[in-house]
């Protein structure tokens, strides 16, 4: 049974603390932001874009939004409609700067003067998603094997291992939830999966 | 203290706790940092970290020298994984310095697998932000797990009905020809009941009813006997309130069965990632007893009220059926006792383990661990003592052999 209405009553700044706890409270950014946001960027590209685009470019926002409340110095200085749409706008800037497409909102002015405002952006707001590199190198390409053959193995070590190095959870908060007795003990396994990642690694670099 | 000393110290300290009587546990940070200082420069150059340790009186050196390159590298790893998460320290800064090929290794394997991870989590993310909101407010309460269940019941029942409509369809024209042949002189009548198969179900309606009233009036006996069984000592007792022997048999009848189930069990030893070649079998038998314990925990408390109707009867107390329910109330009491005395307790013999548990037998494991068996139940372990005699749950704090066990579990799981 869809319950909506418990998750109303967040605020921005109760939302965050719930995001960095479980990610799956970005289902209630995508769900409050993203038709705003669609809106806006189909305002500022004259709906030249399609609507696809358009999608991926929020989604992309939202996964930049998560990666930077995962990591713990992060602030919110604007609402989460602002930040989302002033990321998309950043983004959409760089894409499309060699495009002919009229663009909008192309002046470095700030247009929140009223956070709430459901096409409020700041021009300041420059954040992009990290590239990932050497995704060419066959270290690479044997590493995400390997993760593969972790994932279908059962999921715990691959769990283990990415809710460390992406999700940012600390020892204590991967002990709650993979029910270890202690945040050393998680350590220990942790470690563990790490090793059998190596290895297999190893063995897909060299299979090959 | 910085990073890397805090890092060098867990796991240098368990290793001189046993072979110093110095309290090293206490030394200031300031030899910490200049151990771990020191310490980088293992690989090349050992003999700083020699005098050092020397001058700790170690009991056996040689065997903390053993163990010396394991805790390198274990340090070089966890330094280049504070590096790449972006924990940047002065041990660091001057490992990078130092062209230290064992850390540069690792921050570039480090490196790569988090690059890789990103990649794939993004994806996965992206894959279900549609979703997440769904998944996050989907809930099933309490009421509407109820309704389900109701709607089940319904659909169950009514199935059931459809069925004996069904069977006394079938069975009716038989009796139906079976009362027409009494009544040969009225072909009328006969040939009317024939051609009206109706009227033969709603004949056996009436049974229905007639079983409907059955249970009204078998149910208002119940509820009188009952409402009689609450009245107060004081009130003069009328010869309706007494109990009936039925009664007495009643409370027994209620008293609910111990629940046994049995199950072998694969003991998990240290083996490696995977199982052992020969696993250790155990049979394990749950006993859940709680139900029983509860019915008779009421059973009682009802004697007790009858026995007091009894005595406001006979004041003597010493009729039959006073004696009869002393009798029965001992032999309640005693048996709840022994269940009691065994509830949440074990009994190990080694190759059978009893638990007397509520628990269901999906929630435990067995463990062994160098010569002790260990139970595993709602995230603790408990240490088993092989004994004939009942023996209470004794759960293990040892830190070192948690994590042996912790990691048994996990291996086992993998």
């Amino acid at each position: 049974m869809a319950d909506t209405s418990k998750f109303s009553g967040l605020n921005d700044q109760e939302l965050l603390v719930k995001i960095k706890e479980n990610s799956d409270y970005l289902g209630i950014i995508y769900k409050r932001c993203k038709t705003n946001c669609i809106h806006f960027m189909r305002k500022m590209t004259n709906g030249k874009v399609y609507e696809d685009e358009l999608e991926d470019v929020f989604q992309d926002a939202t996964i930049i939004l998560y990666e930077k409340i995962i990591k713990s110095d992060f602030t919110l200085t604007a609402s989460f409609q602002t930040y989302l749409n002033s990321v998309c706008r950043f983004q959409l800037l760089n894409k499309l700067k060699e495009s002919k497409l009229t663009i909008e909102f192309e002046d470095n002015s700030d247009h929140d003067t009223d956070d709430e405002h459901p096409m409020g952006y700041k021009s300041s707001i420059t954040d992009l998603l990290d590239d990932i590199d050497h995704t060419d190198e066959p270290l690479f390409k044997a590493i995400e094997r390997a993760l593969e053959l972790l994932k279908n193995e059962g999921r715990k070590c691959y769990d283990l291992i990415t809710q460390f190095w992406y999700h940012r959870k600390k020892m204590d908060e991967l002990a709650t939830i993979f029910g270890y007795t202690n945040a050393d003990n998680a350590k220990n396994q942790k470690s563990r999966c790490q090793e059998r990642l190596r290895v297999l690694s190893y063995n897909e670099l060299h299979s090959n | 203290m910085n990073i890397g000393s805090k890092i060098l110290k867990n796991l240098l300290l368990p290793l001189l706790v046993k072979s110093t009587k110095v309290d090293v546990a206490s030394f200031p940070d300031s030899y910490w940092e200049q151990f771990s200082a020191d310490f980088i420069h293992y690989d090349i150059n050992a003999k700083p970290i020699f005098s050092s340790l020397y001058q700790l009186e170690l009991q056996n050196p040689e065997d903390v020298f053993e163990k010396l390159p394991i805790v390198y590298s274990d340090f070089i790893k966890a330094l280049a994984e504070e590096y790449v998460l972006e924990n940047e320290t002065e041990i660091s800064a001057k490992l990078l310095e130092s062209n230290n090929e064992p850390f540069l290794k690792e921050v570039s394997f480090l490196k790569m697998m988090k690059s890789v991870i990103t990649k794939l989590e993004r994806q996965e993310l992206k894959k279900n932000l549609p979703i997440l909101y769904d998944q996050l407010v989907f809930d099933l309460d309490e009421e509407t797990l109820r309704q389900v269940a109701k709607k089940k019941s319904r659909e169950d029942l009514r199935a059931k009905f459809k069925k004996w409509d069904e069977e006394i369809v079938e069975r009716e024209p038989v009796l139906m020809e079976n009362s027409s042949s009494y009544d040969n002189t009225n072909e009328d009548s006969n040939k009317y009941e024939h051609n009206q198969p109706e009227t033969k179900v709603i004949s056996l309606s009436w049974i229905k009813y007639l079983v409907a009233a059955c249970f009204l009036l078998t149910a208002g006996i119940l509820y009188f006997n009952r409402s009689s069984a609450i009245v107060e000592p004081t009130i003069q007792p009328t010869e309706e309130n007494f109990v009936t022997t039925d009664e007495l048999k009643l409370d027994l009848q209620n008293l609910k069965e111990i629940n046994s189930t049995s199950k072998t069990f694969t003991v998990l030893e240290e083996s490696g990632l995977g199982f052992s070649t020969s696993p250790k079998k155990i049979a394990v038998t749950l006993i859940n007893q709680k139900d029983r314990i509860q019915s008779i925990v009421i059973a009682l408390k009802n004697n007790q009220d009858l026995q007091t109707r009894e005595l406001i009867k006979n004041k003597a107390g010493d009729g039959p059926r006073a004696i009869a329910l002393k009798e029965q109330n001992k032999i309640l009491s005693d048996e709840l006792g022994k269940l009691n005395k065994l509830e949440n307790k074990y009994i190990f013999d080694g190759k059978t383990l009893t638990l007397y548990e509520t628990i269901a037998a999906e929630n435990y494991r067995l463990l062994q661990f160098e010569d002790t068996y260990y139970l595993y139940k709602v995230k603790d372990f408990y240490r088993l003592t092989i004994s004939s005699q009942p023996q209470s749950y004794t759960k293990e704090t040892d830190s070192v052999v948690l994590k042996v066990l912790d990691r048994i579990i996990f291996d086992n799981e993998q």
